[in-house]
């Protein structure tokens, strides 16, 4: 039941974003960081960077949020190890995910991102 | 075998059991005593140590063991998915600090700062919590002040 909702979601969410093109449209959600400072937040441009990606456009997908497509798998990954974690099947990957090391790592370069690609970008 | 007899009773040896017979007897053990009793602290701690099947429970048993009073008995939730999940979907830098919080849940409560570590999970929970709802009643209002500009 549980699974099923959160499936069902998903694919509403992944089919919203496959059919409409956020780079367009204007009623899909805006980012309030950008809305209120007009600066970007580190994942500013996921949605069309999703949006892209459901159609196959790696390239492109990458260059409107790289930090979003790094982050994929690891939120993946993070859900996976920590909420469907039955038998501890996962336990090896939960302990990399939550490791000390790999969370400073990823907030460093979140933070690196998020001033890098205000200055730079 | 069948001629012995106590040792006192014996004429030659009367001499050595002159001085042991004022002296109380020594209290005989008792059957049922501790064997730790005359164990040096270190062994006693091993003999007492409870066997587990798996090394991390008796870890964790031996932590709430050693420390008397409030110590809750499990660690608390860090809360890491849900602050990286509000980092990349909410857009919000709470969604940053909640990142940091969770991450000091497990290492304060590794050192044994439990109080802060239950703290730092709380902060973070709530962090995350007002991040998903600032993000949804941003893009609430931002849908509705679309749909009136229309």
């Amino acid at each position: 039941m549980r699974n099923g909702v959160i499936i069902i979601t998903i694919a509403v969410v992944l089919g919203i974003l496959f059919t409409v093109n956020p780079e367009t449209a204007s009623f899909m959600p805006k980012c309030a960081f950008h809305q209120l400072t007009g600066l970007d937040c580190p994942s500013c441009g996921s949605q069309r960077a999703i949006h892209q990606l459901l159609h196959l456009n790696f390239a492109k997908a990458f260059a409107y949020n790289p930090f979003m497509i790094i982050s994929l798998p690891y939120v993946v990954a993070l859900i996976l190890s920590q909420w469907y974690n039955k038998k501890g099947k996962f336990e090896k990957l939960k302990k990399l995910c939550q490791h000390p090391v790999t969370v400073w790592s990823y907030f460093i370069l979140l933070i690196a991102w998020w001033i890098g690609r205000n200055i730079f970008l | 075998m069948e001629k012995w007899q106590p040792a006192h009773t014996l004429p030659e040896l009367t001499e050595l059991f002159i001085s042991n017979e004022q002296t109380p007897p020594t209290p005989p053990v008792p059957p049922n005593v501790d064997p730790t009793q005359e164990m040096p602290n270190s062994a006693k701690q091993y003999f007492n140590q409870p066997i587990y099947n798996n090394q991390q429970y008796g870890q964790q048993n031996n932590r709430q063991m050693n420390q008397p009073g409030n110590i809750p008995a499990m660690k608390p939730d860090n809360y890491l998915v849900w602050a990286i999940l509000a980092t990349v979907l909410c857009c919000l830098p709470l969604g940053v600090a909640a990142i940091v919080y969770s991450n000091k849940v497990d290492s304060l409560w590794n050192s044994g700062r439990y109080e802060e570590s239950i703290k730092a999970s709380k902060t973070a929970k709530n962090m995350c919590i007002f991040s998903v709802i600032g993000a949804l009643v941003f893009s609430l209002l931002y849908f509705i002040i679309i749909l009136f500009s229309l």
